[in-house]
């Protein structure tokens, strides 16, 4: 069945359509006018889209190498900063690699894995730091754990069981409930366990449930070195940033207060979503120059070149093969050729999120 | 506090003509009585209005709304405070109209429904708001508040599993009308 008749099939049971909804009798306009009754109104503080806070900080959740333990059994100390050496308690100090805020974030993720030879994650991002992705695989098979955030448990565990019916089940030493999609479909839910709960999720490549079975009874928690640990070089972490994005922006005309620093808050990705994070500060950092510039022609069209230049980035090129990030950059790209104001164009870009 | 001056007021009901079919027909499709689009409606427009100072501008409008929705929707799946006040008459209006009739090929349509609603939420949101709303990932993403390329992971894994669902679902709901029937062994349990 190809997508374009699955689709067909999704659309035959849209709720909506034209007959449906009929004359409103007004119920409209009777509705506009109590909303406009509801005054004065209030204006709320101009709040940042944190929804938007973009892929990349919430992958935050997954960088987590430091190598100071006692920094590690409790990240709200007052904790050094970065690149700062610290004594380990042996006589020797080691460098702090990563932020307190990222191993605050680190201590809310699950951090699971295969303790089974031949696992690696393919793809990482998160949503925010309590939320997050990584997509395990070994051969043909793949395995999906998804963390959210714990006040969210009981609506998805609802959801779930629209699915089929709960079964109780252990993973990684935590009470979990197992459901079913299909003979070769399952996902479990494991309790919430400080600020998030975990699901793991069947991909392709398995056998049957005893197949699934096996496996998750081999996913472990670990702590945060091993997991970080278990990231490929493929895989962007924090202390990798900097050399992957100087590799990344090579050749580009990089706005002038661009902070390169920053790029290591995206914390942990794959090389698709850190080069997506890269490409949004660098669209961001021009649509910031474009304002700053007002009437100086000559500014203007600096910005106005960055960014026609992403056409032949060749971050981009590669990137284009895995996903559609690159349609966006270049669509901008299109458009402010076309003369439109690039400007315009911030809020897709989620310039306006957390940093 | 500060009260609506005749700009901001014109202005919304601009933003009101221009979004009220399009968020109206959202909320009918996630809801399971119709009469509960009406509290999703007005819940999500009443955010809007006190927010009418910082309403995005053009087509950023609809998403944003559908955000709203979608969190109002949530918060009405957990239990949370109805609204009873505001449209009250769109409520009864909703609740005695027309309902499309399907029937010629219902059975079909249980297969489909029940795969869809055994997906994840958010792969059914993914797939609907394709669909349905006919919107592109780039702006699901919005949405969502994800990046487009987990969209695109989604929407890829949502279609892949209502495939499988819908082969699997076949012959649950009876003879299914131009769904050829597959065979799917038993789980070994």
């Amino acid at each position: 069945m190809t997508d374009e008749h699955l689709d067909r099939l999704v659309r035959s049971v849209d709720p909506v359509d034209a007959r449906t909804v009929g004359d409103l009798q007004g119920a409209d306009t009777a509705l506009l006018e109590e909303i406009m009754s509801q005054s004065p109104v209030k204006q709320l503080p101009n709040r940042r889209r944190t929804y938007i806070v973009g892929a990349f900080l919430a992958a935050a959740v997954l960088a987590v190498a430091v190598t100071v333990p006692a920094l590690l059994s409790d990240p709200d100390d007052k904790a050094p900063s970065v690149g700062q050496r610290v004594d380990t308690g042996k006589g020797q100090t080691d460098q702090i690699r990563y932020s307190a805020a990222i191993i605050k974030a680190a201590k809310k993720n699950p951090r699971l894995l295969i303790d089974e030879p031949g696992w690696k994650p393919v793809n990482v991002y998160g949503f925010a730091d309590a939320e997050g992705m990584v997509n395990f695989a070994k051969g043909d098979q793949s395995l999906e754990i998804n963390w959210y955030k714990a006040d969210a448990y009981d609506s998805y565990y609802k959801d779930r069981l629209d699915v089929s019916k709960p079964v109780a089940i252990t993973v990684a030493g935590q009470e979990g409930t197992l459901f079913r999609y299909s003979s070769t479909d399952f996902a479990v839910m494991l309790k919430a366990d400080g600020n998030a709960f975990a699901e793991l999720r069947t991909g392709r490549g398995w056998k049957d449930k005893a197949d699934v079975l096996a496996t998750l009874a081999k996913v472990k928690k670990v702590d945060v070195e091993t997991w970080l640990g278990a990231m490929t070089p493929e895989i962007v972490t924090p202390d990798r940033a900097s050399a992957v994005a100087d590799e990344m922006l090579a050749g580009m005309s990089l706005p002038p207060q661009f902070d390169k620093a920053a790029l290591a808050k995206l914390g942990t990705n794959d090389r698709y979503q850190f080069g997506a994070g890269v490409a949004r500060a660098y669209v961001c950092g021009w649509f910031e120059e474009w304002e700053r510039a007002g009437n100086n022609e000559a500014a203007v069209q600096r910005s106005v070149d960055a960014l026609r230049s992403t056409r032949d980035w060749k971050l981009l090129q590669q990137m284009n093969a895995q996903g559609d990030y690159p349609e966006g950059v270049w669509e901008l790209a299109d458009k402010v050729k076309a003369g439109d104001d690039p400007v315009r164009y911030q809020h897709d870009f989620q310039c306006d999120g957390e940093d | 506090m500060t009260s609506p001056g005749l700009d901001d007021e014109e202005r919304f009901r601009r933003f009101y003509a221009a979004h009220f079919d399009a968020l109206l027909a959202y909320a009918l499709r996630r809801v399971s009585r119709r009469e509960d689009a009406a509290d999703v409606v007005a819940d999500s427009f009443l955010v809007a209005w006190r927010r009418v100072g910082d309403l995005p501008p053009g087509d950023e409008a609809r998403l944003w709304l559908y955000g709203v929705a979608r969190k109002v929707l949530a918060n009405q799946h957990r239990g949370g405070r109805r609204r009873e006040r505001l449209g009250r008459r769109l409520k009864e209006q909703l609740s005695h109209s027309v309902v499309t009739d399907h029937a010629v090929d219902l059975a079909e349509r249980l297969a489909v429904q029940d795969a869809l609603s055994r997906l994840g939420e958010l792969d059914r949101e993914v797939l609907t708001l394709t669909v349905w709303e006919e919107l592109e990932p780039r702006e699901i993403a919005v949405i969502l508040g994800v990046n487009a390329q987990a969209v695109r992971t989604r929407l890829s894994r949502a279609r892949g599993r209502l495939r499988d669902l819908i082969g699997n679902d076949v012959g649950a709901v009876g003879h299914v009308p131009g769904v050829k029937p597959q065979l799917a062994p038993e789980e070994g349990t």
